[in-house]
């Protein structure tokens, strides 16, 4: 079931076109990585699939049209986790992953039990009761995480979830990633780590200065060729050093 | 201190202090009919400060929230100081419509927050324009001290032309100094709805307001109507402060430093810090008024007076603590 479905996506900021003609889906159960160098749109195509920014062409989440979707709706359907938060209070740990709750009306236990599930899923138990301004950067990304899977959305995007991360914990969201995707949810990421995209990735869209390069399969999409147009490096193909989760 | 433990402190701080306000004084007076109305005109003198600093400092908390800034608050932002010109304003136009003898009458107690409601709203709303157009803090805090300026000279132009009558001139003077001294159960009547329906709103708020806390664009992702929660924000904080004002006057500092010192108690969630606000803040103006009533002097220090000379030291003590903090970890 396609549950992301994105048609001539245009977006014009102060008379510059910061995306044009983006076209692309994704299917519940995929993880979508979006690429490109610093400054193609990636971030402002998050913030457009969300209605964060004007925009012309259409977006439909979960087959409906997204700008018919009310606030509390949209967040129950779709959630970001954003490259900087502008959060800045020192609201505990818990509190913020709270946040995640708001479009829902459950029970206190139904949400404290999700709550206590999205801190286990990012290894932040420990964190809890901590003051989130007191965090290191990679903490509060995690915490932004489990904000996010606490609104139990079907559709998570993330922008560059894992550029303030360790290797260990950048490994860990990829798996609790994959899993969220294995759940029939839909991942799509903004992300600079090709060797990244290449591993974890169903399906990725290269975006060139606001226009797509190529879309599909993540290896059929990631290659030399398109590498050396989007980055102008070379692509290496070799057994290079690479990590796992032990 | 736990959150729990100070939330209850406050209840007990504040039923302390309205029962000191109570029963210090003297009460010996010849007839038990003189001691009564003493009695009752002390508990309304207190209940009123206590209901202005509450209102105030659930005003102040509704404000930082609203504008993302632990420095906004009623009286830096303009509001008050739109609420107190506009009251002024009232004040001379009622004069104008039922005459002299009639300023401190029922019509103008009735018409008085009304006319603080609409200063404050036209405030906030203006400030909210520029906060839209730029949303920097030190540009929204420049626009709020410029319209604060412009009400307050707005409002000593209405109190020179209400200096041509004696008992009118006194009556705006008294109102701009800010002063519970007449307080009667009526003003406790007109301020009592409007603080505990405010706190219960701002109450209600609490969560949409811990949302803001990550930026409108955040909230907005995690489902908030953020043009919704402003706008009723703006009315809460609006006829808070419009009710205080029109009732205790322009008292400085209450909505500034009542939240920004209790939020390193019970934390920044506004589910704590609103129930907290409301009971600091009425401790903290009953307290400045016990203080107004103690000193010795001649005619009574304006309450208006005593929160500036307590809040503005107070108020410098923590920021320059959260410096050190910031230079020392």
């Amino acid at each position: 079931m396609v549950e992301l479905r994105v048609h001539a996506l245009e977006v014009t900021i102060r008379e510059r076109r910061i995306l044009h003609g983006v076209s692309f889906q994704a299917r519940a159960g995929e993880l979508l990585a979006v690429l490109g160098p610093n400054g193609a749109g990636k971030s402002t195509l998050l913030r457009a699939l969300l209605g964060l920014v004007p925009h012309g062409g259409e977006v439909r989440i979960g087959g409906v049209l997204r700008a018919q979707l009310p606030a509390h709706e949209l967040a129950k359907k779709a959630s970001l986790v954003p490259a900087q938060s502008q959060l800045t209070a020192a609201l505990r740990v818990r509190e913020v992953v709270a946040l995640g709750r708001y479009s829902h009306r459950a029970t206190q236990a139904v949400n404290d039990a999700r709550i206590e599930r999205a801190l286990v899923e990012t290894d932040l138990v420990a964190f809890a009761d901590r003051a989130y301004s007191e965090l290191s950067t990679g903490e509060q990304k995690r915490t932004l995480l489990a904000r996010a899977l606490c609104t139990d959305a079907s559709l998570l995007l993330l922008d560059e979830p894992t550029a303030s991360l360790d290797i260990e914990h950048a490994l860990r969201l990829f798996v609790l990633l994959r899993a969220l995707a294995a759940d029939g949810r839909t991942v799509v990421l903004v992300m600079h780590q090709l060797e990244h995209a290449l591993a974890f990735a169903d399906h990725a869209l290269l975006l060139q200065r606001g226009k797509p390069l190529a879309f599909g399969p993540a290896r059929d999409v990631i290659t030399p060729a398109n590498v050396r147009a989007l980055y102008g490096v070379d692509m290496i193909e070799r057994d290079a050093p690479g990590f796992r989760l032990p | 201190m736990p959150a729990r433990r100070a939330l209850t402190l406050l209840v007990v701080a504040s039923v302390a202090a309205l029962a000191v306000n109570l029963l210090a004084g003297p009460t010996s007076l010849q007839g038990q009919e003189l001691a009564s109305a003493l009695l009752t005109l002390r508990a309304a003198r207190g209940l009123t400060a206590y209901l202005v600093g509450a209102s105030l400092a659930v005003a102040g908390v509704l404000a930082q929230g609203l504008f993302r800034n632990p420095l906004a608050s009623p009286d830096l932002l303009g509001t008050s100081a739109g609420a107190s010109f506009a009251g002024k304003v009232s004040i001379l136009l009622l004069s104008a419509t039922f005459g002299h003898g009639s300023v401190g009458g029922l019509a103008v107690e009735a018409w008085l927050p009304i006319g603080c409601l609409l200063g404050a709203l036209s405030a906030l709303l203006v400030l909210l324009a520029l906060a839209k157009r730029a949303p920097d803090t030190v540009v929204l805090l420049l626009a709020g001290f410029l319209l604060s300026s412009l009400f307050l000279g707005l409002g000593s132009f209405v109190t020179s032309l209400a200096q041509e009558s004696w008992e009118l001139g006194r009556a705006v003077i008294a109102f701009a100094l800010g002063s519970v001294t007449g307080a009667g159960p009526r003003q406790v009547a007109t301020l009592a709805p409007i603080a505990l329906i405010g706190t219960l709103a701002a109450f209600a708020w609490a969560r949409p307001l811990d949302l803001l806390l990550s930026g409108e664009e955040e909230a907005r992702v995690l489902g908030l109507d953020v043009a919704r929660a402003r706008r009723w924000c703006i009315i809460w904080i609006a006829l808070l402060t419009a009710g205080a004002v029109a009732v205790g006057g322009n008292l400085g500092f209450v909505g500034l430093v009542v939240p920004h010192g209790l939020r390193r108690v019970v934390g920044v969630a506004h589910r704590r810090l609103v129930p907290a606000a409301a009971l600091g803040g009425g401790v903290f103006v009953l307290a400045c008024d016990m203080v107004a009533r103690a000193l010795p002097s001649r005619t009574e220090i304006p309450l208006g007076v005593i929160t500036d000379l307590i809040g503005a030291p107070l108020f410098l003590g923590l920021v320059m603590r959260s410096q050190r903090r910031l230079l020392h970890g």
